[in-house]
């Protein structure tokens, strides 16, 4: 118990030097790059001193840096991050309102990569060497390293334009009224009221706006998933128990699933949280600038084009937040796939 | 004959590397198989039981084990046969059972294979059998527990556990003990011997060991760079060994009585011919201080006494 506290002691000290981390590169950045807020704002009227001046307060921009630092971090840690220099709106309700869009097409594309990366991976390795096992790797060279802006622009091209299947933009037409009750569209679209409006094809036009851009990001990590999960399996397949497991007289697809497959997901796993991290968010920026879709990603790089400090460096932080829980929820996947490491069975 | 072989060569990456291989075991029989690391000892075994690694390939005139011929065998046959007839135990049980499930599901497993006829607890009473058989105490206990939480010798029991699960005619043990420290090493070579008496299965045990096999064995075969060089009865062949190699093997053991105190252990010069090199002549010529002109042609094995299935591949 003692060991458990000092443990969790650590991991609180280590989690807030990190978000100090976060704050400080998140603040200093953002101002190391060129542009200037006010003059965004103002526009012309800025080669007026005085307007200047009074616009640079009004954003609070005129004190030091330090001081400008040491209030943010200061506001943050109650939970205030300010205004939007441009939506004059509250920082926090304009990111959590665009959060669900993110996360919705973030576990999506997640979810296409794990169901269709991890059986290929499986299937590489049990055919190690195989006409399959070169194909797929071929495959996932060309999925990990195609940059995804331009493979959202050919599957625009493609199902949208030339075949005309898809939606190009957004998350639903707009002749569809979806209060938003979770805010992830897809659960929107299935609330009663809704049905009752629309059946089901709110929901249809809801998934079929969702199914390009989902398929942009999980390119990447598909093509990850794939290759973690071959070499992951052919380590695991040439271990001692699963030479064990076929002495014992096992099928072959009990030994692959029941012996190898577990233990081969432990490297997954880990990928797989890391992935949906960078997924979620370079992804986000990326791709839901290219289709429109309302949400984090694209909110953060119409800020930054508007440098609107407030906005970017609570997106920072909050981003930073979030990975540190991501590798949280990691850890524990990991004790639960692993008895060895969790040790909460130990004794 | 529960095992009967004829002429192995097994092949790894096409070169030849365990020549011409005969030798059989009889019904409730423990024949040992002795020989230095890298001789080829449990390449024997992996072929025995159909699990060569990719790249190695196994011929032979003749092999079948119980009664099933080896060299016509599907994968259908084979897991009948390994789940079934014959059984195996590896050198180091810890990496043998799987880490992530319990001890009860990698022993219900084997339990399953034997007896699809029992139904869940049933099966859970006969690995609470096998368990208490192999001598594990607070069985029931033991069914939750994952391999990480064992010892090594813990391990090596239950690993014989679910080995004996389906009353195999042939248990093929590689290095069993090799991994474990002396105390634990005879507790389970005797209680393999406990297992063979009451079973009357035939043990094929493997040890780089000539002491376990002396201990343990009714006949024994010396094997040296992919060749059995000397072959016969345990008393027989390390009382009066014939092959140059055997004597060397039974004079670099520690302690053997007519040793005078404080003399310098019998070592043999020179370690073994990697199995895949060719050599002209005798394998072990390069190490034996008896070698001579005669030694340069191949040596096949030689009947010593007409009866008592002696061989040794020496011309002297």
């Amino acid at each position: 118990m003692d060991i458990f506290r000092k443990a969790s002691c650590r991991r609180l000290l280590e989690l807030s030097t990190t978000l100090l981390g976060v704050t400080l590169l998140a603040f200093f950045l953002i101002r190391l790059a060129p542009g200037d807020p006010v003059l965004l704002l103002i526009g012309e009227r800025g080669s007026d001193p005085a307007q200047y001046r009074e616009m640079a307060m009004r954003l609070g921009l005129e004190k030091p840096l330090v001081a400008q630092y040491l209030q943010f971090v200061g506001s943050a840690l109650q939970g205030d991050f300010g205004v939007s220099v441009v939506s004059h709106q509250g920082v926090i309700g304009e990111l959590l309102a665009r959060w669900p869009a993110t996360i919705e097409l973030g576990v999506s594309a997640l979810l296409i990569a794990c169901a269709v990366g991890i059986p290929a991976g499986v299937a590489a390795a049990v055919y190690r060497n195989s006409v399959l096992d070169y194909l797929i790797m071929t495959v996932s060279i060309f999925g990990y390293s195609i940059p995804v802006f331009w493979w959202g622009l050919v599957l625009i091209l493609c199902f949208s334009i030339g075949l005309d299947l898809t939606p190009v933009a957004g998350r639903i037409d707009i002749l569809y009224d979806v209060p938003p009750a979770t805010g992830f569209m897809l659960v929107d679209t299935l609330m009663p009221q809704v049905i009752e409006d629309y059946g089901l094809s709110a929901f249809g036009s809801a998934l079929g706006h969702l199914v390009l851009p989902a398929l942009t990001m999980a390119t990447v990590p598909l093509a990850v998933f794939a290759r973690t999960t071959r070499s992951s399996m052919l380590e695991v397949l040439s271990e001692d128990y699963i030479r064990t497991a076929r002495a014992k007289g096992l099928s072959e697809l009990r030994v692959v699933w029941r012996h190898a497959f577990r233990n081969a997901l432990i490297p997954v796993v880990t990928v797989g949280g890391v992935l949906f991290v960078t997924t979620v968010i370079t992804g986000a920026i990326l791709t839901e600038t290219i289709f429109a879709w309302p949400g984090v990603g694209r909110y953060i790089v119409n800020s930054v084009y508007a440098r609107d400090y407030p906005v970017i460096q609570a997106s920072i932080l909050l981003i930073g937040v979030f990975v540190i829980l991501v590798n949280g929820l990691i850890e524990y996947f990991y004790s639960a796939i692993n008895p060895a490491i969790g040790g909460r069975r130990a004794g | 004959m529960i095992l009967s072989v004829e002429d192995l060569c097994i092949d790894i990456a096409g070169k030849p590397a365990l020549r011409s291989l005969t030798f059989s075991v009889a019904a409730g029989e423990v024949l040992g198989v002795v020989g230095e690391s890298g001789c080829g000892k449990s390449m024997v075994n992996l072929a025995l039981m159909g699990l060569l690694p990719d790249g190695v390939t196994a011929s032979a005139l003749r092999m079948s084990a119980c009664g099933v011929d080896l060299l016509r065998a599907g994968s259908r046959d084979w897991r009948a046969l390994r789940g079934g007839g014959m059984a195996m135990i590896f050198q180091n049980p810890m990496s043998a059972l799987n880490p992530c499930l319990t001890v009860e599901r990698q022993l219900l497993e084997s339990v399953r294979r034997a007896r699809a006829d029992l139904d869940r607890s049933a099966a859970r009473a006969e690995a609470l059998r096998l368990l208490d058989r192999v001598g594990i105490a607070h069985a029931g206990a033991r069914l939750k527990s994952y391999p990480h939480e064992l010892s090594g010798g813990m391990a090596q029991r239950i690993m014989i556990a679910m080995a004996v699960a389906a009353g195999p005619q042939l248990l093929i043990a590689d290095e069993p003990t090799t991994a474990l420290d002396v105390t634990v090493q005879a507790q389970i070579l005797q209680l393999l011997e406990e297992i063979r008496r009451d079973t009357g299965m035939a043990l094929l045990l493997v040890s780089h060991d000539i002491g376990v096999i002396e201990q343990c064995a009714h006949r024994v075969q010396v094997m040296y760079s992919g060749q059995i060089v000397e072959s016969g009865a345990v008393d027989a062949v390390i009382g009066s060994p014939r092959h140059p190699y055997t004597r060397g093997l039974v004079a670099a053991q520690p302690g053997r009585s007519g040793m005078p105190p404080k003399s310098r252990l019998a070592t043999i010069e020179g370690s073994v011919i990697p199995i895949t090199e060719e050599v002209d002549g005798c394998r072990f010529r390069p190490r034996c201080v008896r070698a001579d002109h005669r030694c340069l042609q191949p040596q096949p094995m030689r009947q010593i006494e007409t009866h008592s299935q002696r061989g040794s591949r020496c011309h002297w």
